[in-house]
C-alpha cells in the first residue's frame, strides 16, 4: 500500500513535469512562429438592431478567425491585397476588398436574412466549424430556437438545446438535463457571465430565458476552454440581447403558459442602447379555472381549487460606448416562482427565484489584444412553508455568490494567439433555516452552519497554427478552492453515521485547500478545407454540488459546498470527432466520441435523512461515475427544407462504495439511444412549417419487486438502485406560424402547435401507491404528461 | 371564444393523466417476512411470520407461515420459544359479535373482538410465554423455516411518562366536522436521544391478522425540535400515515387509551420508511424508494421492535 503511495505520488510529479515541459516548448514555438503582416480587427454588428454578433466567421487570405462573445474579432492577414468575407447564420454573406498599409480597424455591419426572400445563396459558415478550434461546442440562435415546434407552445431555450447530441433529461419534457452521463448539477449555466442556480420555472418545465431577451445560448460539452471551469459536464452560456440601438422596438406574445413583453431603443442612437423585457405565467389560475369547470368537464374532476402557480423573469440591460475602445455593458436579471398546486401537494408550497447582474467593460486594448472585465453577482434563494397544524414551519436557504474576471484575448500572429486571465469569486451558501410559522408550532427555530468560500483561477490558453494541417489549442487553468469558517466540521466512525468528535473554525479561518489543476488539450489536423479530425483532452473540477434525492430535483434541494467532509468532483475527459461539410456548405456533419471518468460524485445512501441535517456528509457517498458514447449530428443549412438529425449511443453508470451494495448502476438518465429529427421549412413568405420527432430509451428507476404485509397494511420492496428501464419514449410535434404581411410596422405571428400527434403515452413516472382505506392494496400506475396537446401563441412586434 | 379554447388547452396540459402499469422483473422468489413487538406491557407478546408477494402475482399471497421455529431471547438469560396461535373464535351469545380470548401472563383472561370475522386466519402467528419486556435490556428474535434462518436484535428504550392528556375540539376542513383529538403532554429528557410513537394502544393481534385492513392511526416523533416540555401535542402531529383528515380517533364518551411509546433508532427509522411509502411512491420528484431498514437478517422483511410504553386510559370528553 506504501508502495503504491509513493508510486502515484510520482506519477503525479511526473505528470506536472510533462505539464510544464509541454508549456515550455509550446511558448517557445508561439514565438517562433510570429510571422508579419497587417492586422485587421473591429466589431462585427447586425446592421438592423446594432446588437453585436458573436460567432461570426471572418475570413482573409490564409486566415480564418472568429468574432468573440462581444462581436470583436482580429486577423492577420499576410497579402496586402485581401478579399475579407464575414458570413454567420441568419445573416447575409458581406465581402470587404482590402488593399492594407497599416494595422486597420475595419468595423462591419451584417444584414439579417429576410425570410420572405426565397432563397438567399449562402455559403454557409465558410467552414467555420472545420478551421475553429472548437469541439464538443454547438451554438443555437434564438432565431434558430423560436423555428422549432416547441412544447405547448412555450419556446423555451433549454429544452431546445435537447435536441442536440449528448444530452439528455431523466424525464422527458422536464429541463433538468445530463450531459454526456454527468448529473444535472454539473452544468454551469451562465446569463451574461452571471451564475444561475436553478435555471427552471415550475418543477422544471419551463427554464428562466424569456425567449425575446435571449439572443443565442451555446454549449460546451468537452474541449473547454480555460477560460472556463467549475462543473464538470458542461457550459451553457446564454447570452441576452443589447437591444436595438437604431429605434424603438415593442414586442410581446401570449402564450398558454405565459405572456411576455419588451421594450428595446437606442439611448443614443447608434452608439448606446437598452432593453427591458418581462414574462409573467399565472399557471395556478388555470388549474382553478379547470377546477370551476370540472362539473362541466368530467376529465377534470381531478382538480381541486386554490391552487397558487405563478412565476416571472424580468431581464434588462444596457450598454454604453466609452470611447472608440471601450464599452460598458450593464445587465441585471431577477425571477421568481412560487408553487402551491394542489394536485401535487396540499400540504406545502414552494418558493424559489433566482437574482443577478453583470458590470462588464470591453477593451481593445491595441489592434491585437481585447480585455473584458466582469464583476458579475448571483442570488439564489428557495424556501419551503409547511401547512400543516402545529408542525407548520418556513424553511429557508440561500446562496450567494459574487465573482470578479478579467479576460484577455492576444492575437501574437495569424499563427498564435493567446488567452490568459483571472477570476476571484465569493461564495456564501446559507443550507437552511427553520422557524415556527406561528406560536401553536411545536417546531423550534433552527439553522445549520452557513458555508462560505472564495475560489480563485487564473488561466492560460495558446492557440497555434503549427502547419496548414495542424492546429493545437493547449491550456491550463489552475483553481485554488477554500472554505473558510466559522464553521464546525465533524468527524465520523468508519460505517456510522452518527458524528463522533467535531473541530471548531474560527471566521474567516480557513478550514480546507483544495489546489487543482487542469490541463486542457485540442488538436485540431485540417485534412481538407472542409474537413477536420480533432482529438481533445479536458480535466474539471467541481467544489459545489447539489444533493438531489430525485430524478427531476426539486427547487428545494440543497446547495452543498466542498469542505473537509464533502470533496470535491473531478472529471477526465477524452473526446475525438470527425467534421466533414459537403454540397457547398449545405451540408455541416460530425461524428464525435467521448470517454468520461468522473471521482467524487455523490448519492444519497438509502432512506437518507437531509432535512436540516448539519451533518449532512453523513448521508451522502461518493464515487466514481463513467459515461462513453457517440455522437452523430447532420445539419441541413440552406435548401427548401433546414434543420438537424442528432443521434447519441451512450453508457452511463455509478460505482459508490455504500450504494447498492457496492454493485455498480446506472444513472436514471443513462438512454442507450436517443435520436431527434428536426426540421423546418418557409412554405411562402407567410407560412412556416416545423416538426420534430424524438426517439428515446427509457429511463432508469427503482420499481417495487415485490410486496409484503406488516400489521395489515401492504408495503413495496425494491430493485437495486434504478434497476428497471421504463418503455421508450417517442413523439411527433407539429407546428406552423402565420407571419403577418411586411407592409405594415405592426408585425404579428400566430403560432399553431400540436405535441404528440400520435398520442402516444410515453411514461413520465411510474408510481405505487398505497390505498389509504384498504391498506392491503397497492396500486402501481403509470403517469404521461399529455396525450395530442394542442396550442396556440401569438406574438406581435411593432 | 378565444377564452374557452384557452381553457380548454390549458387543461389538457395539466391534466397529467395515469395508465395502470404492470412491472415485470425477474426476481421472483417470495421473501420471509416478520412483524412483532416486545413491550414493557404484560405478555403475551404476538408476532407473524408470513411470505411476500413478489410483483406481477395479481393475488396477493401473503401466506402465513404455521410451521416455522419462533425463539425470543434476552440478555438475562431467559429464552422463549414461541407457540402458534390458534383461537377458537365464538360469537358473543348477548350482543352477537365475534371475539376470541387470550391468556395474560397472570391467568387472567382478556377478550378481544374479532375484527374481520368470518375471515380471520391466524396462520403465521405466534406467542410468547414466559419473555417480559423490561426498558434497557436486550432481545434476539431467531426465526428457522425450511432452510432459511433470519435473526435480528433490539434494545428496548426508556419512554417518557404521560403527564396528562386533553381532548381539545377540531374542526375538519374537509366536510367541518367537529372531533375531539386527544393532546398529551410530557417531560422531554433533552439529554438523550429519544424516539417515540404515540398510538391508541389497538391490540396487536387483529393487525397482524393478513386480511386486517384498518388505517394506521398512529404517528411517530424524532425528540429534535421538541421543548424540555411537551406542552400539548395531539397524537397525530408527528410524522403519520394518514393525514391529519383521515385520522381515527376515539368518539365522544368512549373510554380511549392514548400511549407513548419508545422506538429504538431502528425502528423509527423503519416506521419512517414504510410512512414514506404512502407519501413517497417513486414518482418523478421523490426520492429513489428503497426497501424500508430491516433488522432483521436473510433478505427478510419487516421489523423485530421492542418498545416501553407510557399509557393512560381516559374518558374523552372535552
Amino acid at each position: 500500500m506504501y508502495f503504491l503511495k509513493i508510486k502515484s505520488k510520482k506519477l503525479l510529479k511526473l505528470k506536472y513535469q510533462s505539464i510544464i515541459k509541454s508549456t515550455v516548448f509550446i511558448l517557445l514555438l508561439s514565438s517562433s512562429l510570429s510571422a508579419s503582416g497587417y492586422t485587421v480587427s473591429g466589431i462585427i454588428c447586425d446592421s438592423k438592431t446594432g446588437e453585436k454578433l458573436p460567432g461570426v466567421g471572418v475570413l482573409g487570405g490564409s486566415s480564418g478567425v472568429v468574432s468573440n462573445s462581444y462581436g470583436f474579432y482580429t486577423a492577420t492577414i499576410k497579402e496586402r491585397k485581401a478579399t475579407l468575407n464575414y458570413s454567420c447564420v441568419g445573416f447575409e454573406m458581406k465581402v470587404i476588398d482590402v488593399d492594407l498599409h497599416a494595422d486597420t480597424v475595419i468595423n462591419v455591419m451584417l444584414s439579417p436574412l429576410n425570410i420572405s426572400l426565397k432563397e438567399v445563396i449562402v455559403t454557409g459558415d465558410m467552414n467555420k466549424n472545420i478551421s475553429a478550434n472548437v469541439m464538443g461546442t454547438q451554438r443555437i440562435s434564438i432565431a434558430e430556437i423560436k423555428r422549432l415546434p416547441a412544447l405547448a407552445g412555450e419556446v423555451d431555450v433549454l429544452r431546445s438545446l435537447q435536441s442536440l447530441p449528448g444530452i439528455a433529461v431523466a424525464n422527458e419534457g422536464t429541463n433538468s438535463f445530463s450531459v454526456r452521463g454527468g448529473s444535472y448539477d454539473q452544468n454551469l449555466i451562465i446569463l451574461d457571465e452571471a451564475v444561475l442556480y436553478n435555471p427552471n420555472h415550475a418543477l422544471s418545465f419551463v427554464s428562466t430565458f424569456n425567449p425575446d431577451a435571449v439572443q443565442s445560448a451555446e454549449i460546451i460539452k468537452s474541449a473547454f476552454p480555460a477560460q472556463y471551469g467549475g462543473r464538470l459536464s458542461s457550459i451553457v452560456d446564454i447570452r441576452m440581447r443589447e437591444g436595438n440601438n437604431q429605434e424603438y422596438k415593442v414586442n410581446g406574445g401570449v402564450g398558454l403558459i405565459s405572456s411576455r413583453l419588451s421594450v428595446e431603443g437606442p439611448l443614443k442612437k447608434g452608439e448606446s442602447s437598452f432593453i427591458v423585457s418581462g414574462r409573467y405565467s399565472n399557471a395556478g389560475s388555470i388549474a382553478n379555472m379547470a377546477a370551476n369547470l370540472n362539473s362541466i368537464i368530467p376529465a377534470l374532476n381531478d382538480f381541486k381549487k386554490g391552487n397558487e402557480v405563478s412565476f416571472y423573469d424580468l431581464n434588462a440591460k444596457t450598454n454604453f460606448r466609452l470611447s472608440n475602445y471601450s464599452r460598458l455593458y450593464v445587465s441585471a436579471y431577477s425571477g421568481k416562482d412560487h408553487f402551491y398546486l394542489k394536485n401535487f401537494s396540499d400540504n406545502y408550497s414552494l418558493d424559489w427565484g433566482n437574482n443577478a447582474a453583470t458590470i462588464r467593460l470591453n477593451n481593445i486594448l491595441s489592434p491585437t489584444i481585447f480585455s473584458n472585465t466582469t464583476l458579475a453577482y448571483s442570488h439564489y434563494s428557495y424556501s419551503y412553508y409547511l401547512k400543516s397544524d402545529v408542525r407548520n414551519f418556513l424553511w429557508k436557504a440561500n446562496m450567494s455568490n459574487l465573482q470578479f474576471k478579467n479576460d484577455i484575448e492576444h492575437t501574437l500572429s495569424d499563427n498564435v494567439a493567446m488567452k490568459y486571465g483571472l477570476s476571484f469569486g465569493y461564495l456564501h451558501n446559507s443550507p437552511g433555516t427553520i422557524t415556527p410559522i406561528n406560536e401553536q408550532s411545536v417546531i423550534t427555530a433552527a439553522s445549520m452552519q452557513n458555508r462560505n468560500s472564495i475560489e480563485s483561477a487564473v488561466y492560460w490558453e495558446t492557440e497555434l497554427n503549427i502547419s496548414p494541417i495542424l492546429n493545437i489549442k493547449g491550456g491550463c487553468r489552475l483553481v485554488a478552492f477554500s472554505s473558510l469558517g466559522p464553521l464546525t466540521t465533524y468527524t465520523y466512525n468508519q460505517g456510522n453515521k452518527q458524528p463522533v468528535d467535531s473541530t471548531v473554525y474560527s471566521a474567516r479561518q480557513v478550514t480546507k485547500t483544495y489546489l487543482q489543476p487542469e490541463p486542457r488539450l485540442l488538436l485540431n489536423f485540417k485534412l481538407s478545407d472542409i474537413s477536420a479530425v480533432k482529438l481533445s483532452y479536458s480535466k474539471m473540477h467541481q467544489n459545489i454540488h447539489l444533493l438531489s434525492n430525485s430524478n427531476i430535483g426539486m427547487p428545494t434541494d440543497i446547495w452543498a459546498s466542498v469542505d473537509r467532509n464533502i470533496t470535491p468532483e473531478s472529471s477526465d475527459q477524452f473526446s475525438a470527432g470527425y467534421y466533414h461539410n459537403s454540397t457547398d456548405n449545405m451540408f455541416e456533419t460530425f461524428a464525435e466520441v467521448y470517454y468520461k471518468k468522473m471521482d467524487g460524485v455523490i448519492d444519497f445512501i438509502d432512506n437518507a435523512n437531509v432535512f436540516m441535517n448539519d451533518a449532512i456528509s453523513s448521508q451522502i457517498k461518493s464515487g466514481v461515475a463513467k459515461s462513453y458514447g457517440m455522437e452523430l449530428f447532420i445539419k441541413k443549412k440552406t435548401g427548401k427544407v433546414k434543420g438537424w438529425l442528432s443521434y447519441t449511443l451512450s453508457k452511463t453508470w455509478n460505482k459508490i462504495e455504500g450504494i447498492n451494495n457496492n454493485q455498480s448502476y446506472p444513472a436514471a438518465y443513462d438512454k442507450r439511444h436517443n435520436l431527434k429529427l428536426m426540421m423546418y421549412t418557409d412554405l411562402n413568405s407567410r407560412y412556416t412549417l416545423s416538426s420534430s420527432f424524438a426517439y428515446i430509451s427509457g429511463s432508469n428507476l427503482t420499481v417495487p419487486l415485490g410486496s409484503f404485509q406488516y400489521y395489515g397494511a401492504s408495503f413495496n420492496y425494491y430493485t437495486e438502485r434504478n434497476g428497471y428501464k421504463t418503455p421508450p419514449f417517442h413523439e411527433l410535434n407539429l407546428s406552423l406560424t402565420r407571419h403577418s404581411s411586411n407592409k405594415h410596422k405592426w408585425k404579428s405571428e400566430w403560432i399553431f402547435s400540436i405535441n404528440n400527434v400520435y398520442s402516444r403515452h410515453n411514461v413520465f413516472s411510474i408510481y405505487t401507491r398505497a390505498d389509504k382505506y384498504d391498506l392491503t392494496k397497492a396500486k402501481t400506475s403509470m403517469l404521461y404528461l399529455y396525450g395530442v396537446l394542442p396550442s396556440v401563441t401569438y406574438n406581435f412586434s411593432f | 371564444m378565444n377564452k374557452l379554447f384557452f381553457i380548454f388547452i390549458s387543461a389538457l396540459l395539466l391534466f397529467s393523466c395515469t395508465d395502470n402499469f404492470t412491472i415485470k422483473t425477474e426476481d421472483s422468489d417470495a421473501r420471509i417476512v416478520f412483524a412483532g413487538a416486545i413491550t414493557n406491557e404484560e405478555g403475551p407478546y404476538f408476532v407473524r411470520v408470513s411470505l411476500s408477494t413478489p410483483s406481477g402475482n395479481k393475488v396477493s399471497a401473503n401466506t402465513g407461515i404455521a410451521d416455522a421455529l419462533v425463539i425470543i431471547s434476552d440478555n438475562k438469560g431467559c429464552v422463549d420459544t414461541l407457540k402458534a396461535f390458534s383461537p377458537t373464535i365464538e360469537v358473543h351469545p348477548k350482543w352477537f359479535f365475534e371475539y376470541f380470548t387470550i391468556k395474560k401472563y397472570s391467568g387472567v383472561v382478556d377478550t378481544i373482538n374479532s375484527s374481520s370475522s368470518y375471515s380471520s386466519d391466524f396462520r403465521g402467528v405466534y406467542y410468547t410465554t414466559k419473555i417480559k419486556g423490561t426498558p434497557g435490556n436486550k432481545y434476539t428474535l431467531h426465526v428457522k423455516y425450511k432452510d432459511k434462518i433470519v435473526m435480528a436484535t433490539d434494545s428496548m428504550p426508556n419512554v417518557a411518562i404521560i403527564d396528562s392528556v386533553k381532548f381539545l375540539t377540531r374542526t375538519l376542513s374537509k366536510d367541518g366536522d367537529h372531533f375531539l383529538a386527544p393532546y398529551i403532554y410530557f417531560k422531554e429528557p433533552r439529554n438523550e436521544k429519544n424516539y417515540y410513537m404515540m398510538d391508541f394502544g389497538d391490540d396487536d393481534i387483529n393487525g397482524l391478522i393478513s386480511d386486517a385492513s384498518r388505517v394506521w392511526s398512529f404517528s411517530i416523533l424524532d425528540d429534535e425540535y421538541l421543548p424540555a416540555y411537551v406542552n400539548g401535542l395531539n397524537i397525530d402531529d408527528g410524522i403519520s400515515p394518514v393525514s391529519d383528515e383521515d385520522f381515527y380517533y376515539p368518539s365522544a364518551g368512549s373510554m380511549a387509551t392514548i400511549r407513548l411509546l419508545s422506538l429504538s433508532p431502528g425502528a423509527y427509522n423503519f416506521y419512517k420508511s414504510v410512512i414514506s411509502q404512502f407519501e413517497n411512491d417513486g414518482g418523478a420528484y421523490t426520492p429513489s424508494p428503497t426497501s424500508p431498514p430491516s433488522n432483521l437478517s436473510g433478505n427478510a422483511l419487516g421489523f423485530f421492535r421492542t418498545s416501553a410504553v407510557s399509557e393512560r386510559k381516559v374518558f374523552v370528553k372535552e
